[in-house]
């Protein structure tokens, strides 16, 4: 023990670094901290019993007895102040010794030992819980019951309760104990500290009890019944988030987690790739380690679990040696994550495993595995009675996380390709008895698509590749092979019969949408809701390789005009309509495009603060702007904002407002002669269409392999290239309406010569254009049947051009609805103060 | 690890038509020699499947090395002729930039801007000039020229003569013939213009006669009407 102290003072002096690099083990504070708060614990439990035991003493005194600590020095001046007030209130303030017991017993110490007794329950199995942490102590179920604990979890709930309680001896110490002074009496003093010492004591009990809860909640797994998801535990783990969140990471974490894939077509992604350079790596996750050592010294608090005493001493063994991670060692909090998901998905509690998904492997993710993988598989699998699906699902998160946090080396990505081979086989050969949330289906689906493309991407750069991953590339010519790819997405969704599900749940015969794709029959989810996302997934795929007509057709089972299984997932929701969007718009359905990034724009608009707290909140704004960029696009393509709503017409205002009016303003600026101001209009719509596209493109991808044999080049940009170069052309096509659109807009009758003067050009040109810009607003869509999305109504006779009521309809029914209920929450609002001014 | 997926059901395929293929098997580079052949049955037969050539295009996509650039051309022909639809730049998005480069499909790509803006003399003079592409497939005229009808018809209540005579690409006695029988079957009106010339007025749609289309501005859907109810009773 004493070397031990010893230990901890000359660490104490020690400069921070050299401490830091210390292994956990030899840190001794970590290892005095748990004595010295078992011994704090019980002097403050003696002090509180001791005292409780003299106020019982002086309250009754043994028989004979003086009162204990009662001395007469009090009664000096009492005479003074009793002098005083004598006329008044005569014996006021004189108590006998009897009368202060009394009052200390009936209104002091039987309320607090009411109170003490109610809540002793919640402060020992708090105190217990804490000290087990982070195996789950029996005590947790004092709360199973209760109010809180349904909502926040049986650890958050025994937080909240022992800190009420500290709040509440606190508030009776102030009070109480300070009623005791007012009284004069020769007992009111001792009386007084006795209290004061014994409440505060609990005060601390509880508030400490409560502090340790709060540190721990996060790795204990949880079992009560969590109602509201995450938001206690969010609320909890913000500030050691906050401050752990180096920018590095931050860059990392957005670009990879949820939808990567389909950010800035630059060249954004080679950065990540070169990411793997040992020396630089080691670097920064160094950098990241200070910062986090640094954040936890200034909050003093190094107790804390194992496990992540684990990840420092890795940490600093990574520094150390650059390969710290060993990936047989399981934190106890992952051990206990394993068990309790596995248990939770053999008793297909659909609830519990959402909650394990989205929350905790979250949580440990952040805490414990911040830039390193998880434990690998084989290390887990005997808590698991080595079931072979769970490990192809541990596997899946495996690599997803690694994917997100890291940046995957060549092998790592066939392994992860193996590993979706063997699930999806399993999924659509076996008989899985699972019930998956839809979230995680959807996920595996997304990131199914998202390590393809990324692996395309990876592959696409060719200049860099070293011998050994270009043999081994060669050697598994079948991992993310595209037509692989793309025939389990198709049989997935033709193994499924989704398509029939969702013919026959039309004419009433199925549910599917009604209970979002779960089987309450005691069947499985898992096929039919993987088929359903897969045709998601195929309309993503498509638009990657720029085939969005068959995109769209592999989407067209699902009726997006209505709410569907889609939308339970907010990232499939907003996947499809961007996918969706996007096609139309290079399918040139403009006002198709429009109308659903409008829906989607508006849903975001309205209901994002909900999901400010997860993962996935950088990927939707993300996402969300990316989609004003294109619906600014359609706009520009199309002028129809009557299509748009208010509300993300003042957005679109905002973010693209001045491009748009540069698209769309044709003759404005008088700056030179008319030739050359249509140039320099060409040329800055060019520009500007040219970022817009850029910007909001998805991610493109080449999909063949490269020619080992050729000189090696980097083709990862041509796809993007190309789409682009097409997308241009259409703009040029599209150049001069523009103009002629400004012209229509504000005459009902004009000649075609008169026209073609105003625009410059002759008048075949215009007879041209007008035929363009019919051409390019009305569709014919597979019947035939002309689908009109022109903003101008207009037509030619002979050689006049008639405009008809070109005026766009307001819409006087919308707005008088609108007014009309507002008037009718005004009139209620006046109602209501008259009845509260009557009364 | 089961990397070989790719479903092996060539042998029991025989029976269907490339379109069923198309449609069960899409993603099967064993049936891109059908599919070439079916590119060719269509140029013959005068028929025409979008998604059997997306299909192809597809799998030359993934293969490269096995792209013909005769069979790319013709369907590049094919979805001209599918104007107004937007066809060929559906299958444009699918070829590799440095094939686009080549001949024919620049001259295709030239062919198809000038289609797409209106620029029908410019059109028919540069199909004129590059004859071996177009020839090869039969029809192409006649649906250039009803495409041209369908533009002309969207945007003219009444087209003079020169302009249609120019966007067909027929004149003369011919085009007397061409009118003589669209007068009989398809109801066009041969007018006196202003300036002397021959008037054709084409017959009435929704978009050259903007009365016609209905007037739904107005209407408020019933889903809004909904929330006053509680106000209304």
């Amino acid at each position: 023990m004493a070397m031990i102290i010893g230990d901890a003072l000359r660490q104490a002096f020690m400069p921070k670094r050299e401490y830091e690099s210390l292994r956990e083990e030899e840190k001794a504070w970590s290892r005095l901290q748990r004595p010295f708060l078992v011994s704090a614990v019980s002097l403050i439990c003696v002090a509180v019993i001791v005292c409780a035991v003299i106020s019982l003493k002086i309250v009754s005194p043994a028989v004979g007895s003086r009162r204990p600590f009662c001395s007469d020095r009090r009664l000096l001046p009492l005479p003074m102040k009793g002098g005083r007030d004598a006329d008044l209130f005569a014996g006021a303030f004189y108590l006998t010794d009897q009368e202060i017991a009394d009052y200390y017993w009936m209104v002091l110490f039987v309320p607090s030992l009411i109170i003490f007794l109610v809540s002793f329950a919640y402060l020992a199995a708090g105190i217990a819980v804490a000290y087990s942490a982070p195996t789950r102590h029996s005590c947790l179920t004092v709360v199973e019951n209760s109010y809180c604990a349904s909502r926040r979890g049986g650890v958050r709930c025994l937080y909240i309760l022992n800190i009420i309680f500290a709040i509440i001896f606190g508030l009776l110490a102030l009070l109480l104990g300070s009623t005791l002074l007012t009284l004069g009496s020769s007992c009111s003093v001792p009386l007084f500290w006795c209290y004061e010492i014994a409440a505060w004591g609990l005060v601390i009990l509880y508030g400490g009890t409560a502090f340790f809860l709060r540190r721990k909640a996060a790795v204990i797994i949880d079992e009560g019944d969590q109602g509201s998801r995450n938001l206690g535990l969010e609320m909890l783990e913000a500030n050691t988030l906050a401050v752990a969140v180096t920018p590095d990471v931050e860059r990392r974490v957005t670009f990879k987690s949820w939808m990567g894939s389909s950010l800035l077509s630059s060249d954004d992604e080679d950065e990540l790739d070169t990411f793997v350079d040992a020396p630089y790596r080691t670097n920064a996750s160094a950098n990241r380690q200070r910062v986090y050592s640094e954040s936890r010294a200034m909050a003093a608090n190094y107790e804390y679990d194992e496990a992540a005493g684990h990840y420092d001493d890795q940490a600093a063994a990574l520094r150390q040696q650059e390969v710290g991670y060993d990936p047989n060692f399981v934190p106890d909090s992952v051990k206990s994550f394993v068990v309790h998901l596995y248990r939770h998905i053999r008793e297909k509690n659909v609830y519990e495993i959402h909650q394990m998904y989205e929350t905790s492997f979250q949580t440990l993710s952040e805490r414990l595995f911040k830039d390193t993988p998880w434990p690998s598989v084989d290390a887990v699998v005997h808590y698991v009675d080595n079931d072979h699906v769970f490990c192809l699902l541990y596997r899946e998160m495996w690599f997803r996380h690694l994917y997100a946090r890291l940046s995957p080396t060549l092998k790592q990505r066939i392994d992860s390709w193996d590993n979706y081979c063997s699930l999806f086989q399993v999924v659509l050969h076996g008989v899985v008895n699972m019930q998956l949330p839809n979230q995680w289906l959807w996920d595996m689906v997304d990131e199914f698509v998202y390590q393809f493309q990324s692996f395309c991407q990876y592959r696409a750069k060719m200049k860099n590749k070293t011998e050994q991953e270009i043999a081994l590339l060669r050697q598994f010519d079948q991992a993310w092979n595209v037509y692989g790819v793309l025939n389990f997405l198709q049989a997935l969704v033709e193994k499924s019969a989704i398509i029939q599900i969702l013919e026959q749940e039309k004419q009433g015969i199925e549910q599917f949408t009604a209970t979002d794709g779960y089987d309450y029959s005691g069947g499985s989810n898992v096929l039919k809701v993987l088929g359903y996302f897969s045709m998601i997934g195929l309309l993503r795929v498509h638009c990657l390789l720029g085939d969005y007509h068959t995109g769209l057709k592999c989407l067209h089972p699902i009726d997006i005009s209505q709410q569907g299984v889609y939308t339970s997932v907010i990232g499939s929701h907003i996947a499809t309509i961007y996918h969706y969007g996007f096609a139309s718009l290079m399918l040139r359905r403009y006002v198709d495009g429009i109308r659903e990034f409008n829906k989607i724009l508006l849903y975001i608009y309205k209901t994002k603060q909900y999901h400010q707290k997860s993962p996935q909140y950088e990927q939707i704004l993300k996402k969300n702007e990316q989609m004003y960029a294109l619906l600014a696009i359609c706009l520009s393509f199309c002028p129809q904002m009557k299509l748009v709503d208010e509300a993300v017409n003042a957005q679109l205002r905002e973010k693209y407002g001045e491009k748009m009016g540069k698209l769309q303003r044709y003759d404005d600026e008088a700056y030179g002669d008319k030739l050359s101001r249509r140039q320099r209009y060409a040329d800055e719509a060019f520009g500007i269409y040219d970022e817009l596209f850029s910007y909001a493109c998805p991610k493109f991808i080449t999909p063949s392999a490269p020619s080992f044999d050729e000189p090696l080049v980097n083709y990862n940009q041509d796809a993007y290239r190309l789409q682009l170069k097409l997308f241009l052309s259409e703009v040029r096509q599209q150049e001069l309406l523009v103009g002629a659109r400004t012209f229509l807009k504000v005459y009902s009758t004009i000649s075609l010569g008169k026209l073609a003067n105003y625009l410059d050009v002759d008048e075949s040109t215009l007879r041209m254009t007008l035929m363009t810009y019919k051409h390019k607003t009305h569709a014919v869509d597979s019947d035939g049947k002309i689908i009109s999305n022109a903003d101008v109504d207009f037509y030619i006779d002979d050689d006049m051009i008639r405009v008809v009521n070109s005026k766009p309809v307001k819409r006087y029914g919308d707005f008088f609805l609108r007014q009309i209920v507002k008037l009718e929450g005004v009139i209620n609002d006046v109602d209501r103060i008259k009845v509260e001014s009557a009364n | 690890m089961g990397r070989e997926i790719e479903p092996q059901k060539s042998q029991q395929q025989v029976s269907y038509t490339v379109e069923q293929l198309v449609a069960v098997n899409p993603y099967n580079p064993d049936i891109l020699p059908d599919l070439e052949n079916y590119v060719n049955e269509q140029v013959a037969s005068q028929t025409y499947s979008l998604d059997a050539n997306l299909c192809l295009l597809r799998l030359y996509q993934f293969e490269p090395e096995r792209l013909s650039t005769q069979i790319v051309a013709r369907i590049l022909v094919k979805a001209l002729m599918a104007m107004p639809a937007p066809d060929f730049s559906l299958c444009l998005f699918l070829i590799p930039e440095r094939v686009q480069m080549e001949q024919p499909f620049k001259t295709l790509i030239v062919l198809s801007h000038y289609l797409e803006t209106g620029g029908f003399r410019l059109f028919w003079d540069e199909a004129a000039k590059s004859r071996h592409i177009v020839d090869a497939v039969p029809g192409f005229e006649q649906a250039i020229q009803a495409y041209a009808v369908h533009v002309l018809s969207l945007t003219y209540q009444k087209v003079p003569r020169s302009v249609l005579a120019e966007a067909i690409n027929i004149e003369g006695l011919s085009l007397d013939k061409f009118l003589e029988q669209r007068v009989a079957d398809r109801g066009w009106v041969i007018e006196k213009g202003q300036g002397g010339g021959q008037v054709i007025a084409l017959p009435k749609t929704e978009f050259n006669h903007p009365e016609l289309k209905k007037n739904s501005g107005d209407a408020v859907p019933l889903d809004h009407v909904t929330r006053i109810f509680p106000i209304l009773s």
